[in-house]
Formats: C-alpha cells, structure tokens, sequence
C-alpha cells in the first residue's frame, strides 16, 4: 500500500516534477497538480511564455504520465486574478514595488490548493520551492534551502504554523544541479527545460505595459520627476513606472546619473537622487506574520529585503499597530516599499511582512 | 475496480467496431479514390460502411458525408450552410447547444450573421414559439442534450421552423443508442452522428445531408463525399463507426429499457449517498436514459470528479469540450442555475457495458468522497 497522499503543485517545470518523482520514490500517494492562472492559456501561447502556458501544462502532463501518478488542471483563474495580478497592478499605482510570487504562495498555493487538495483526501502539499521544514522542539521550523544561490525561503515567510506542518519541500536539501541530473536519470521530458525567472504573467517583463493594459484607464496619471532639491528634472506618465533603486528610463537626459529614492503616489511625484540617498538605515515592515510561531523578541536578526538579497544584520523593534521596524547595523541601498522584509536567524525564517517605508 | 461513467464523452469500443476496425487494416490500404485494386478495395469497405450507416437512418448512401467526428460534422451544418447562400442570414438554437454549434454560430454571427440563442425553461428545454420568434433560416438542435440529457421536443421545433421555410439541422451525436434518429422522423434536413458516442472509434462522424439541401464545403481540395468534404477517408474509423452504430441501433429498444433500470438505480444511490444532492431533472422530464447530471452544494464538480477519480470512477462535471477549463456550465446557466451552482455540477453517463454493479460501485464511490469532503470542509471551517 501506498503511504499518505500529497498534492504536488506541477507548473510542468524542472523542480516541481523532480519534486514529485522524489515524493513517489520516498512511497508517498502523489496526486499532480497544475494551477490554471490565466483565462486564456491560448494567448499565453500565442505571446510566448508564462508560467501558465498550454505548453506547460502539457509538460506538466507528460512528466505526471512518466511517473505514472494521477494529474488535474485546476482552473484557479479568478482567485488568480483577484487575489495577486488586481494587488499586483493595484500595488504599483500606490507607488509600491509588490511580490506577486509571495502572494501566489500565500493565497493560492498554501491556501486555495491545500483546501482542495483536502477534498482528494490528501492532508499534505508539496510544491518545487527551494526551502526546508523541520520539526523541533515541538514546533515547525522553515529553514533556508542548502543550495544558497537557489533559496527561495523568502517567498514563503507568510506561512503558518499549521501550513508548515503539511507542506512538503522535496528539494530543500537538493541543488539546482543535482535536481537536473536526477530528471536526467529519470527520463524526466523536463530536465533541461530553461529556468523561468520572472514574473509569470508578464512574461515580456514590460510590468508598466501590463498595468496599463489591465487596470482601470484613469487609474494612473501624470506626474512630475523631482531632486531631493526640489527641482523639477521632468515629466512622467504615472508612478506605476518606477521602482526604487531604478537607473533607467527617467526620461531627464542631462547626463548625470540618478537613482529612484522615493515615490509619492499622492502627489505622484517621483524623487531622484545619487546613490547615496539610496542608504537607508532600516525599514517598517506591516502585515508582520509569524512563519516561526510567536513574534520574535526584540534584538538581533538578519533581514533580506529582497529575493537574492543577502540578508544583512539588523535590530528589530516592535512598534504599534503590529508594526516591526528593523535597524540596519550598516546602512543598506534602496529599501523598496512593497517588497518583503523576512527576518532570519541562523539559518531559519522567523517571519516577515511587507515593507511599509524606509527608515 | 475502475469504472467508466463518462460514455456521454466516449463510449468504450464496442467488439463489433474494433473488429470491424481490424479487419478494414488488415484488409490492406489503399485510397478509395484511387484507380486500382487496392484503391477499390478500399471503396468497397468505405461504401458498404456508407449503406450501413445510411440503412440505420433509413437515407440514401450518398446523403451520408463522414467526417472527422461529430464536431467537424456541426461546424459543416452552419458554416457550410451560411457559405452556400449570402442568403442565409438567421441561425437558431437553444443556448443550451454544444460548444461545436454555440462557438461556429458565434463566429458566422461575428462575421455578419444573426445567432439567436434560444431561451430554455428550467429543464433546459425551449419552444416552437421561441422558434417561430427567432425567425431562423437554419435551426440547429440537438435531440439529445449532452450533459444533462433532457430531450428537446425537436418534431414540433422542426415543424415549427420548416413552416418559416428554414432549414433543420439536428446534432444526435448523443442519441442513436437510445432514439430513432432517421431524418424523416426527426423532420431534419441535417444530422450530426459521433463514432466515438456509439463505442465507435474517435476520429468519425457523418452529417446527413438531405438531397436537396444546400451545403457548401469548407474543406476544398478533393472531390471526396459528394464534394462536400475533401480529403482521404478515415476508411477503418469509418468502419468501425458504421459497426458500432448499427448494434447500437439493432439494440435499440432493450438498452434504452436496461439503461432507464440503470438509471432508477443510480438515482436512489446518489440520493442516499449524497445528502443535499440535486438531480438537474426530475425524473419525469424526458431524457435520455444514459445521462444523471446533478449539482452537489458546496462543492466544486471538477474537485468531485478528481475525487472519484482517485476512488477510480470516470466521471465529468459537464462536456468535456475545453481541456483543463473550469467555466461553469453554460447549460446549467441557460437553465437559471447560478454560476456558483453551475460549478458544482457532476456528471455521470453509462453505455452498452455498464452493469448494475457499476452503478453500486459509483454510489459506493460518491459517498466515500462525501464523507471526506464533509470532513475536509470542517477542518477548514
């Protein structure tokens, strides 16, 4: 007989698959699954790309029929849509720079798809993250994958206590390397299939491109590209097209140098500066949750203020209204509203929560 | 024990059809077009399947044009009609049609004809007075609806739309195993026929074309059925189509009788197994017998047929036309359901191989899903 079923999350990627084949081989009841985000797969196609492709899909498919375990699509495209790419358009016309990917996990994987997965009988879900859970000391730890350059730990901060106890990350202890050799070894159809980095549902990277044609017209307007002076340097379509930190594409061609240091979507205006105005000294993290279990106590972490970001000391302090703030020991550059701040000790995530402002 | 219970999709290959399949491969190739043995070898196969099909639907050989399926057959009745004559300019059906007639109409509506999606009642079922409304030049419906299997009453419908001078097309793709479905009986001018529905292979289908009727090719290129489908003949799917629908229709009259037992049987154990279920007709409304749709509260069909299908029951949330999509049923829909009841619709379909311990096995089935759907949602709430 076969062990407890598990519902694996199959994008018709590398990892996802292999992440199944080693469930199967460790003799769990593996159950595939897709996730349908877009309305019209066909245009995906058509466009290219995306992680929701028909393309995908079929791969997806095709692995689950080489490992011989069962496989549905499931159509999840309006909580998609109303609970990632409406927060993803909505985020940037406030001026922010969001983490679709963080939402994703959250609202889809570790939320919709482990109640339905429920409905199938199967208790655990698993998916191709790059990340560890350990049980110690009578509570669910979340660790940091073994393979540094692939950790994706950082995606997954806002899951809880009783969505670590049943999610499975096969390859947390794999490296990138080892996982396309295993689909080799496996006839895996996948194995070499290319890396997909970016943002799945705007596949030409053009983000401001995909606001535009996605949100309300009149949701955006323009605005006005300032020094930290004051000095107007010119002109823009909406704050939705900027992000802290961004070099390029200011439209001011006077030659000098600048970086995004501050975007007020109120007035939209967007604030300019030279990199050392990028420095902060810390942040305000809100919606802080707790991967860890309880808050952690005031005092020293390491914070990543981005994916790939390598986490950098900090103090964290509790403010009101379940604010956290975090000080930086040294300065770090371009602290970005709308990105996640994840605290870690050691090696383990203890929580995080969305950046509010820069300290 | 797995159990098919989606014969509304494709029926399992009946033995006279994989024989009949068989023997036309090993019979040798051949292009029933070409001027040789084996090209005439292969025309006598195609031509015997052709008077075979045509027997059963009491026609002419030459009013059968096989085709690659049921679908291609549909999108031939309306887009070969409406490219036969700038006439032409009203197309009719209820709104309750498989997607291969709703997605042509709505293409030829596109391009600058009229569609008019015929209103349904509460059982899926419209009217000739609908029909006489809409003022079609071509009325295409199907006899048997192919997820709920409600009958619409096509004499009167036809009757109705033959007095307005328009053509009648019926899709009977769903209905040759438990209906007559001669043209003359049906009052239609066009009837779309499935292999694959009739435990033929996949991959053939007819549309009968009265004499008489005007029909345009969409497929150019050859000269092939009448010159209303160009290209080689399928001549073993053909075959095997022509087999399976004969013993269909020969058995005819028992299996309908077999089959409404079935169905008695089915019922009661959904109810049991179910609690709250909903049957989408009541068991008055007339239908084919091979059909039990109903809508389970609460629930997501497509979550309910991965469930049973883990339990290894075959079974469908609606027709099976879009791979992976989840949109709720437009039948259910045209039939006052909301979208959220329309997404928990179930479908189970039987055939000529169903058995008695086939239904107990899909009640036994249901009802394991039940008690863990029932204690999943708990957990979450």
């Amino acid at each position: 007989m076969s062990g407890p079923r598990v519902v694996v999350a199959m994008s018709g990627g590398v990892d996802s698959s292999v992440a199944a084949a080693l469930l199967k081989e460790q003799g769990f009841d593996v159950v595939g699954v897709s996730m349908q985000l877009s309305p019209t797969p066909a245009a995906a196609v058509a466009a290219g790309q995306g992680c929701c492709s028909l393309e995908d899909f079929r791969d997806a498919r095709r692995v689950a029929e080489r490992l011989d375990i069962p496989h549905y699509v499931w159509n999840l495209t309006d909580a998609f849509r109303s609970r990632v790419s409406d927060v993803f358009a909505a985020e940037y016309l406030r001026g922010r720079t969001p983490n679709p990917c963080v939402l994703c996990n959250r609202d889809l994987k570790f939320d919709v798809l482990r109640k339905r997965a429920g409905t199938l009988g199967a208790d655990l879900v698993a998916t191709g993250h790059y990340a560890r859970v350990v049980r110690e000391a009578g509570r669910w730890r979340l660790l940091r994958a073994y393979d540094e350059r692939k950790d994706q730990s950082y995606f997954l901060f806002s899951l809880t206590q009783d969505e670590l106890a049943r999610t499975l990350f096969p390859l947390g202890e794999f490296t990138k390397e080892e996982v396309r050799t295993r689909a080799r070894a496996l006839g895996l159809p996948v194995a070499d299939k290319p890396e997909s980095q970016e943002i799945c549902f705007v596949p030409d990277r053009d983000y401001a491109g995909w606001i535009e044609r996605h949100a309300p017209a009149g949701t955006w307007r323009p605005g006005v590209v300032r020094d930290e002076a004051g000095r107007e340097l010119a002109t823009h379509t909406g704050v939705h097209r900027f992000t802290v930190g961004q070099r390029r594409g200011l439209g001011i061609g006077d030659g000098v140098v600048r970086w995004v240091t501050k975007i007020d979507a109120v007035t939209g205006t967007v604030f300019v500066g030279g990199r050392e105005a990028l420095a902060n000294r810390g942040l305000v993290a809100e919606q802080v949750c707790w991967a860890a279990g309880a808050p952690a106590p005031a005092g020293d972490v390491r914070v990543r203020i981005r994916h790939r970001h390598a986490p950098v000391a900090a103090r964290l302090r509790h403010a009101a209204n379940g604010r956290v703030e975090a000080w930086f020991d040294e300065p770090a550059s371009a602290v970005t509203p709308g990105q996640a701040a994840v605290f870690y000790r050691g090696d383990e995530v203890l929580g995080g929560g969305w950046i509010a402002e820069a300290l | 024990m797995a159990v098919y219970a989606d014969y509304a999709a494709t029926a399992p290959l009946r033995p006279q059809a994989r024989a009949a399949v068989l023997e036309a491969i090993d019979a040798g190739f051949g292009n029933p077009s070409s001027a040789h043995a084996a090209g005439r070898r292969a025309r006598a196969r195609l031509e015997a399947a052709r008077e075979e099909v045509a027997a059963v639907l009491g026609v002419h050989p030459l009013e059968i044009v096989f085709t690659g399926g049921a679908t291609e057959a549909n999108n031939l009745a309306l887009a070969g009609f409406a490219a036969a004559s700038a006439a032409v300019n009203r197309i009719a059906g209820p709104a309750t049609e498989h997607a291969s007639i709703l997605a042509p109409a709505r293409v030829l509506a596109a391009r600058g004809r009229v569609f008019v999606e015929l209103p349904v009642d509460t059982t899926g079922r419209t009217d000739a007075a609908a029909v006489v409304a809409a003022r079609p030049d071509l009325l295409s419906v199907a006899l048997v609806n192919a997820e709920t299997g409600v009958l619409q009453d096509v004499a009167a419908l036809a009757a109705a739309a033959r007095a307005g001078g328009a053509v009648v097309h019926v899709d009977a793709a769903q209905a040759p195993a438990f209906l007559a479905v001669a043209p003359a009986t049906l009052g239609a001018d066009l009837v779309t026929l499935s292999s694959s529905k009739v435990g033929g292979p996949a991959g053939a289908g007819a549309l009968v074309v009265r004499r008489g009727t005007v029909l345009a090719a969409l497929a150019h290129g050859g000269q092939q059925e009448q010159g209303r489908r160009a290209g080689t003949e399928n001549v073993a799917a053909i075959a095997g189509f022509a087999a399976a629908l004969a013993v269909a229709a020969a058995e005819r009259e028992r299996e309908t009788l077999r089959l409404a037992a079935l169905r008695t049987r089915l019922r009661a154990g959904i109810a049991a197994a179910w609690p709250g279920v909903r049957f989408t007709l009541a068991a008055d409304v007339p239908a084919a017998p091979h059909i039990v749709n109903v809508t389970l509260p609460g629930v997501v069909g497509e979550d309910v047929v991965a469930a049973l299908d883990l339990e290894g029951v075959a079974a469908a949330t609606g027709s099976a036309c879009a791979a992976g999509a989840a949109e709720p049923s437009h039948v259910l829909l045209a039939m006052g359901y909301t979208a959220g009841a329309a997404r928990s619709s179930l479908r189970t379909s039987l055939g000529w191989a169903s058995t008695s311990g086939d239904v107990d096995a899909i009640v036994a089935a249901l009802a394991r899903v039940h008690a863990r759907m029932a204690r999943s949602s708990e957990e979450a709430a």
